[in-house]
């Protein structure tokens, strides 16, 4: 089928308006917040799951790659058409279908705005938990297809652990609901394969989301340190003391300064490092277990702390730690995020290795993340203009991903495979493991249309090309 | 089969586990049988290779096979298609690793989940199991088995960290790991979770701790009506008080639960057991304002359990299904999930739906998390007594279905079993189940036809 008919076929499908295949159209939904590039051959703004249904019906038939997007906020190129095809952007389709407090649920389109369901429940008096911190952008479909994580999951659980149930349309168009409201449904647990399936399982129209009512206190502490070492190793032990906080951030120096000149959140510029420290729940016995916060961090150097006095003030705390990847512009123009996670308990070593590795290669590393469930988010910092210098970057991300798998951990906390970490997989993953994954995907996926190129290696050992 | 056919298959068993791990007298098959298909031989590897090895040679003499763990829950599922083998994991009992200063334990499936939690130091593992004494944590989550904490921590796919499972074609695969943020690669570890077996045995696994709470409790309230009880538990979800647990049960349960020396229920009122968990300072608070709110809803008895009382109840709790099959061998349990709000009018129609049948029941409810608990206690002298339970069974299972939610028989006498809609009534989303199956078991050697739609 050639390009003319594709869009004219697809016409009939979704309104004219929302059918773009201008060069312009093709170059702005070719990217997404990774190094990678793509370029579809069409892009489709759907109204509805009917439309959705039909336009992954004719990609099937005509053998078309199917790439799903909400933002494009994604950080391993998993919203990149690297095999062309068409984009169907979920802009159109981001409301809120229906909160249901007496359940529990609220159940909303894959368009919607993160930030925006939990504005909107805060109303209620609720809470949707996960909070990536690019929830000022990024959509709820996309947090299902990254099983996005953010700063209070060490508390209350990644994405996955909130998805009841959704609507799916399958490789061939066939619309399905799998779980619901209702929990404990028979048979194999669908949508908790599908969180995280980057787009390469299904595309998923409708979701029901788990709501909380939100917690009656919330005390939020910034720790202040003149030493890395302290503060990740304040990280263990608050946690070996039996309390588990709501969120427990790390941000180093370089992020700090990047972060005050762009958002002054009033972090102290000559700090090493700050820990964000949220506890939340029942007021009672709050004040003791932050005394007893405050206790573990003097024992282990902290300079000071200073509590959120307010909501106001809390927000100021947060809105430096959220725009923490934002900021970093201010210093180099580029930067690639390792995204690897390890057992808490090793933190500061494999901090310590991470700055090792930038001085290796010298390149700017700046660190901004989820200490409490010791996902790291080492930002290499860089002009991806200069070739040789993101031949280092590349380099240097490799060696903190291997890093991260030998200590016990992971390769991807949040962020996802996508392009990105395929070559990584091998690190983590025998080929029997990946052999077990690629039969999933056929299960789902036979023609393998949906989102071509991501997650997995080649079995032939092919790389990946674009 | 002909024993002749098998012997030379129970020799290459016999080389692999060792001879006195492989069984096949009368009384050992019998004791093994699954819904009362008896197999031809039990085999007890003794660590995930032996396994390994186990399965690799049923995919070569195409094998159906079932595994077992202590086999609390073998009566779940439909009635095996056919069986060659039991493979009893009760020999994979290492604990491999427990690291409390990250907060994890790994270990094997054939572990205990009592042998377990009494080792974690100051922690433990978040759940609170049917058949607690019983249960391997194997059996467990191929089960998706949770009790009454889980409306606090959560279910057994919030608690996984990682699995270890032996696949259909006898390879070992790993799934997840050791971090709780993880999304390298598909969540295969939710496709172990409650797929009892159907695609991979599992040899061993990486579970949260948490540190082990301060102080425990347990309000226990007796009502006359269910709309009383209701009332209360309603009122307790409209606070920001966090309990652990929030159950409902009528007469008949709470007579099998109550602490010694406490009164009972009358036979068509109903308890509530409300515990908590956590730092001192909000348990009390929660003791002092439900027990308050229990009042004021109308309890006619309010008492309250601490820390070995506490205990107590909920290992009775736990423990109540061994319990009730010893006393009732043609026990029939149902388990319904629902949408949350709708437990007064499942369990409102439960009871008088059970009550004309004329059969006596124990019920259960998770009132927070929308699933409950239906034990039929049927009088096997009653011979009209099985054509009831198959009329209540559809009839529930339509009323649950037409709630959003479904049911599932997790345990019936196999005859009986036949009749009944084992698993509910399948969804759309079943093509999808069977196309896993299919990749993942196409010989079809792993508890042929026991589960969801007869995958």
């Amino acid at each position: 089928m050639d390009s003319a008919e594709l869009i004219d076929r697809l016409q009939k499908i979704v309104e004219p308006g929302y059918v773009l295949s201008s060069e312009m159209d093709l170059a702005l939904y070719g990217y997404d917040a990774s190094l990678e590039r793509g370029r579809p051959d069409v892009v489709v703004v759907p109204a509805s799951t009917q439309e959705v249904s039909r336009v992954v019906a004719l990609a099937y038939r005509e053998k078309i790659p199917v790439v799903a997007r909400g933002s494009g906020t994604n950080l391993s190129g998993g919203s990149i058409p690297l095999k062309g095809g068409i984009v169907v952007h979920f802009s159109r389709m981001n409301r809120i279908l229906e909160i249901d407090i007496p359940n529990r649920t609220v159940t909303v389109e894959p368009g919607l705005i993160t930030l925006d369901l939990q504005n909107r429940l805060l109303k209620e008096g609720f809470v949707y938990t996960p909070d990536p911190a690019s929830q000022k952008v990024s959509t709820i479909g996309g947090n299902v297809g990254e099983n996005s994580g953010g700063p209070h999951c060490l508390k209350y659980g990644v994405t996955t652990n909130h998805v009841l149930g959704a609507e799916v349309v399958l490789y061939d168009g066939t619309v399905v609901w799998t779980g619901g409201k209702s929990q404990d449904n028979p048979g194999y647990d669908l949508t908790g394969l599908l969180v995280g399936s980057e787009g390469t399982l299904g595309l998923v129209t409708k979701i029901i989301l788990k709501i909380l009512r939100a917690p009656e206190a919330v005390k939020t502490m910034l720790a202040i340190y003149s030493s890395l070492e302290d503060a990740s190793n304040t990280v263990s032990a608050i946690i070996a003391e039996g309390i588990i906080p709501a969120t427990l951030e790390m941000m180093d120096h370089l992020i700090i300064t990047a972060v005050e000149e762009s958002v002054h959140a009033g972090y102290p510029l000559d700090a090493a490092a700050v820990l964000i420290i949220e506890l939340d729940g029942m007021s009672d016995g709050m004040d003791r277990q932050a005394e007893k916060i405050l206790e573990i961090c003097k024992r282990h150097g902290v300079r000071d702390i200073q509590v959120a006095k307010d909501d106001a003030a809390r927000e100021r705390l947060w809105a430096g730690r959220k725009g923490a990847f934002g900021a970093v512009a201010r210093l180099r123009p580029s930067y690639m995020v390792c995204d690897g996670t390890v057992p808490r308990t090793r933190l500061p070593e494999v901090l310590s290795r991470v700055m090792e590795v930038g001085k290796k290669y010298g390149v700017l590393i700046g660190n901004v993340f989820h200490a409490g469930d010791g996902n790291l988010h080492p930002l290499i910092l860089f002009d991806e203009r200069d070739e040789g210098e993101l031949q280092r970057v590349q380099k240097a991300a490799s060696e903190i991903l291997n890093i991260c798998a030998r200590v016990g951990g992971t390769i991807s906390g949040e962020h996802g495979i996508g392009v990105e970490k395929i070559k990584e997989m091998p690190l983590v993953f025998s080929d029997r493991d990946l052999e077990a994954m690629r039969q999933l995907k056929t299960a789902f996926d036979p023609e393998g249309i949906l989102n071509p190129g991501k997650i997995l290696p080649d079995p032939l050992g092919l790389p990946q090309n674009l | 089969m002909s024993m002749t056919s098998n012997s030379h298959k129970l020799e290459s068993l016999k080389e692999i586990v060792g001879p006195q791990y492989i069984k096949s007298d009368a009384e050992t098959l019998s004791a093994y049988a699954v819904d009362g298909v008896v197999p031809w031989a039990v085999v007890f590897p003794g660590d995930p290779q032996q396994l390994s090895e186990v399965v690799q040679l049923a995919c070569k003499e195409k094998l159906a096979l079932v595994p077992w763990g202590s086999g609390s829950k073998m009566a779940m599922g439909n009635l095996p298609l056919r069986l060659d083998l039991v493979v009893c994991t009760k020999r994979l009992s290492r604990v491999i690793d427990i690291d409390t200063s990250n907060l994890t334990v790994t270990l094997q499936a054939g572990v205990r989940f009592k042998d377990v939690q009494s080792n974690l130091g100051e922690c433990f593992i978040p759940m609170s199991p049917p058949y607690g004494d019983l249960a391997t944590l194997g059996g467990i989550i191929a089960a998706n088995s949770s009790g009454p904490t889980r409306l606090l921590y959560g279910l057994p796919r919030d608690i996984v960290l990682g699995v270890d499972y032996v696949a259909p074609n006898g390879e070992i695969v790993s799934t997840g790991g050791k971090t709780v943020k993880n999304v390298s690669g598909y969540d295969m570890c939710k496709l172990m979770i409650g797929s009892q077996g159907s695609v991979g045995i599992v040899c061993a696994m990486t579970l949260r701790l948490l540190p082990l709470p301060e102080r425990l409790g347990t309000c226990l309230s007796a009502f006359a009506t269910l709309s009383d009880a209701s009332r209360f538990v309603d009122r307790i979800f409209e606070t920001s008080l966090l309990p652990a647990t929030v159950e409902i049960m009528n007469g008949r349960a709470y007579e099998l639960l109550r602490p010694e020396g406490a009164t009972g229920v009358k036979a068509d009122g109903y308890a509530t057991a409300v515990a908590f968990e956590g730092f001192h300072e909000p348990v009390d608070r929660m003791a002092s304002e439900v027990s308050e709110m229990a009042l004021e809803s109308g309890a006619e008895k309010d008492i309250y359990l601490q820390e070995d009382q506490h205990l107590g109840f909920w290992n009775r709790y736990s423990n109540l299904l061994p319990a009730l099959s010893k006393r009732y061998r043609d026990l029939v349990s149902l388990k319904l999930n629902y949408p949350i709000s709708s437990y007064p009018e499942v369990i409102q129609f439960g009871t008088s739906l059970v009550s004309d049948s004329h059969i006596d029941h124990a019920l259960l409810a998770h009132a927070g998390t929308g699933t409950a608990w239906i034990h039929l206690l049927v009088d096997p002298r009653n011979a009209k007594a099985t054509d009831r339970v198959v009329s209540v069974s559809e009839r529930l299972l339509d009323r649950c279905q037409g709630l959003g939610g479904n049911l599932v028989v997790e345990r019936a006498m196999p005859e009986l079993k036949r009749r009944l809609p084992t698993w509910g009534i399948p969804r759309e989303d079943q093509i999808v189940m069977k196309r896993i199956k299919q990749q993942m078991d196409p010989s079809g050697l792993f508890c042929p036809g026991r589960f969801v739609g007869g995958i």
